[in-house]
């Protein structure tokens, strides 16, 4: 933050404290996470503290984090540990308008320009430090413009934090069902000579029946040769709906999202083996037919993303599935789902070999009413042919009990029926074919919540919107506690 | 220091355990945005009556889980109390075009925005999904609190009716 925000931070500040003290309140959560791998003798504790405070027009915040032990998918020996205060902001609204200074997120369009956002689950945060203002006028016209410094580094590694600066402005007009809008963001790296910038338009049309959307740009400044584009549009037909989008990305990476045409799943194992994007060149499509009759819903879906030719990597995946569910009214039978999935993936591994995988899933989960408890039942099995490693199979169970006061008991258990050279073909260390845990989760009156598993997890990623985190295998106690007041 | 700072943060949970939650407070300013992309200030939709919001994910299964029920029980008290269900998805900004014919097909019956970067959820203290939070029509956060139970219909009642005294009389009336 410079001087100049610094001091538009204070003069909000004291702006905030010369309100009445009947207009002032304060918000806080307490996010605090600790576990215990009894089997490999490694403890994670993370905290996350949020402090708000709300004066009419103001609002002030801060986040304080600390990691006393060091992430585990951070590979850093070096980072040992870390407490900071991550986030700390003045905020002033008003008259349509809003100017924030400190620590703040931002999203242009559907983030082919800019985005910058914090997401615990995938342990990402790529918060902005500067200054931001936004004008509206309601229905017709929006412009935001902003300036801040951003980390280059690894997302983990607070401590490299705020090396960048980057300059954004973006401009979106309504017509009636028409919107048109543009983006510039310009980024200046450390030891760059010359900035990069990034220039998008978008534009869409909507009615009651039919959406199109196209939101595409080019990179400037640094002398690459860069393009991003999507396209993307609905057609809603009675009790019928289809969609269908197209991608083109190319050397496009920045404080950006590069654009998804897959589906985020609800089932455990489709979104273990999931596609990681290239963050730079990649194309495809995905066309998705869905309809509703007295049976259920149904979504029929294919979806393509190839790496671009001549590229260096390879990086493909192909995704089809047919799913169906049903929300019952009745007393007995609450809800049930299942989806049968086919997914192949050809990747260069980072031993430089090439690899192919095709994984079959049927994941089915139901849910019954008892009373006044609810159990919820699902079975996920997967059926993973490999160039590489050869064919195996994944079930996947979960028998859920949930109370009426919210708490619910859940046993899970994975087996596997690979053999010793699956494992080894896999990279795997620790020989193994079977996990299993048992999970506790409630509130605490209307102030706490908190979740307790003991147990054994395999490996695997997490994935959201094609960012993905790997989360290592886990054997041992770990807790959640979350708090608000 | 850092013992301090971690002292400092279980006494906050101590006072924060006897202290008055998010619920009592004023809502702050929330945007979200419609499937169409305008943006919403979260007051426009109060005035009439109370407004539950219910942040989701089409990838959440007890979110989906549990949408049908909290609709049924928006139906249930929208003539007595003006009670307005507004749906709020937090699915990736890249995939939420998927939305719309996701609401279509699963005809969902309330209006359904969106909070892509997750800051209006966020702001009310929620950390994930499902969600739910029960405004009064003056803008009072009634309730907030991950998840739905089926005891919170009770609960949320209850609120309702203490927010708006002449329901109340109504009901008694009845």
């Amino acid at each position: 933050m410079t001087r100049w925000e610094g001091l538009i931070g204070v003069l909000l500040l004291a702006g905030a404290t010369g309100l009445g003290a009947e207009e002032i309140y304060f918000q806080g959560q307490n996010h605090f996470e600790a576990s215990s791998d009894t089997e490999r003798e490694r403890e994670i504790v993370e905290e996350w503290l949020d402090l708000d405070l709300y004066g009419g027009p103001i609002h002030l915040g801060l986040q304080w984090s600390a990691f006393p032990y060091p992430d585990p998918t951070v590979s850093d020996p070096d980072l040992t540990g870390f407490e900071s205060i991550t986030h700390r902001f003045a905020e002033l609204e008003w008259n349509r308008q809003k100017l924030r200074v400190g620590t703040f997120t931002q999203l242009f369009g559907r983030g082919l320009a800019l985005r910058s956002y914090e997401n615990r689950d995938l342990r990402l945060d790529s918060n902005l430090d500067g200054a931001l203002y936004e004008i509206s006028s309601p229905g017709r016209w929006q412009a935001t413009f902003l300036r801040g410094a951003v980390d280059t580094g690894p997302m983990e590694h607070f401590a490299r934090r705020h090396a960048g600066r980057v300059t954004g402005m973006d401009l979106e007009r309504s017509l009636g069902a028409y919107r048109a809008g543009s983006s510039t963001v310009i980024m200046d790296t450390p030891g760059a000579e010359r900035h990069k910038g990034y220039q998008t338009l978008r534009g869409s049309a909507s009615g009651e029946q039919v959406q199109l959307d196209y939101e595409g740009g080019f990179r400037f400044g640094d002398g690459t040769e860069g393009q991003g584009h999507i396209l993307e549009g609905s057609v809603l037909y009675g009790p019928f709906s289809l969609f269908a989008g197209y991608k083109y990305y190319e050397e496009f990476a920045g404080l950006n999202q590069a654009p998804v045409l897959i589906h985020d799943q609800r089932a455990t194992l489709l979104n273990r083996h999931p596609h990681q994007l290239d963050m730079n060149d990649e194309t495809g499509f995905m066309i998705d037919l869905s309809t509703r009759t007295p049976l259920g819903s149904f979504l029929a879906s294919y979806a393509l993303t190839e790496h671009l030719d001549g590229k260096p990597g390879e990086n493909d995946f192909l995704e089809a599935f047919l799913e169906w569910d049903n929300y019952f009214s009745g007393d007995f039978l609450l809800s049930a789902h299942a989806i049968l999935d086919y997914q192949e993936k050809s990747v260069i591994t980072p031993l430089d070999s090439w690899e192919s995988d095709a994984y079959l899933t049927l994941a089915t989960d139901v849910r019954l009413g008892l009373g006044s408890w609810e159990l919820m039942l699902e079975w996920e099995h997967q059926h993973k042919d490999s160039e590489l490693t050869g064919e195996y199979d994944d079930d996947f169970l979960v028998a859920e009990l949930l109370a009426r006061n919210g708490w619910s008991l859940s046993v899970l258990g994975e087996f596997l029926n690979w053999t010793e050279e699956h494992q080894e073909l896999e990279g795997e260390t620790d020989f193994r074919s079977r996990w299993s845990g048992v999970q506790l989760a409630g509130p605490i009156g209307d102030a706490h919540e908190i979740r307790l598993f003991a147990g054994g997890r395999r490996a695997g990623y997490i994935c959201i919107g094609g960012v993905c985190r790997y989360e290592p295998a886990f054997d041992g106690v770990e807790l959640s506690f979350q708090t608000r007041f | 220091m850092r013992s301090a700072k971690i002292l400092g943060i279980l006494l906050i949970l101590l006072i924060g355990s006897g202290a008055a939650l998010a619920e009592g407070k004023k809502l702050p300013r929330l945007t979200i945005t419609d499937l169409d992309g305008k943006k919403h200030k979260v007051e426009e939709f109060l005035g009439e009556g109370p407004v539950l919001l219910n942040f989701w994910a089409t990838w959440c299964k007890p979110c989906l889980a549990e949408l049908p029920k909290v609709a049924e029980f928006q139906k249930e008290w929208a003539d007595k109390t003006g009670l307005k269900l507004i749906a709020v998805s937090i699915d990736d900004p890249r995939t939420q075009k998927q939305i719309k014919p996701f609401v279509h097909t699963h005809k969902f019956e309330f209006p359904v925005y969106t909070d892509s970067n997750q800051e209006a959820l966020r702001k009310l203290g929620g950390r994930g999904v499902p969600f739910n939070v029960l405004i009064s029509r003056d803008g009072i956060i009634l309730d907030a609190h991950s998840g739905f139970k089926e005891s919170d219909t009770e609960k949320w009642v209850e609120l309702m009716l203490a927010a708006s005294p002449s329901v109340e009389s109504e009901e008694t009336d009845d």
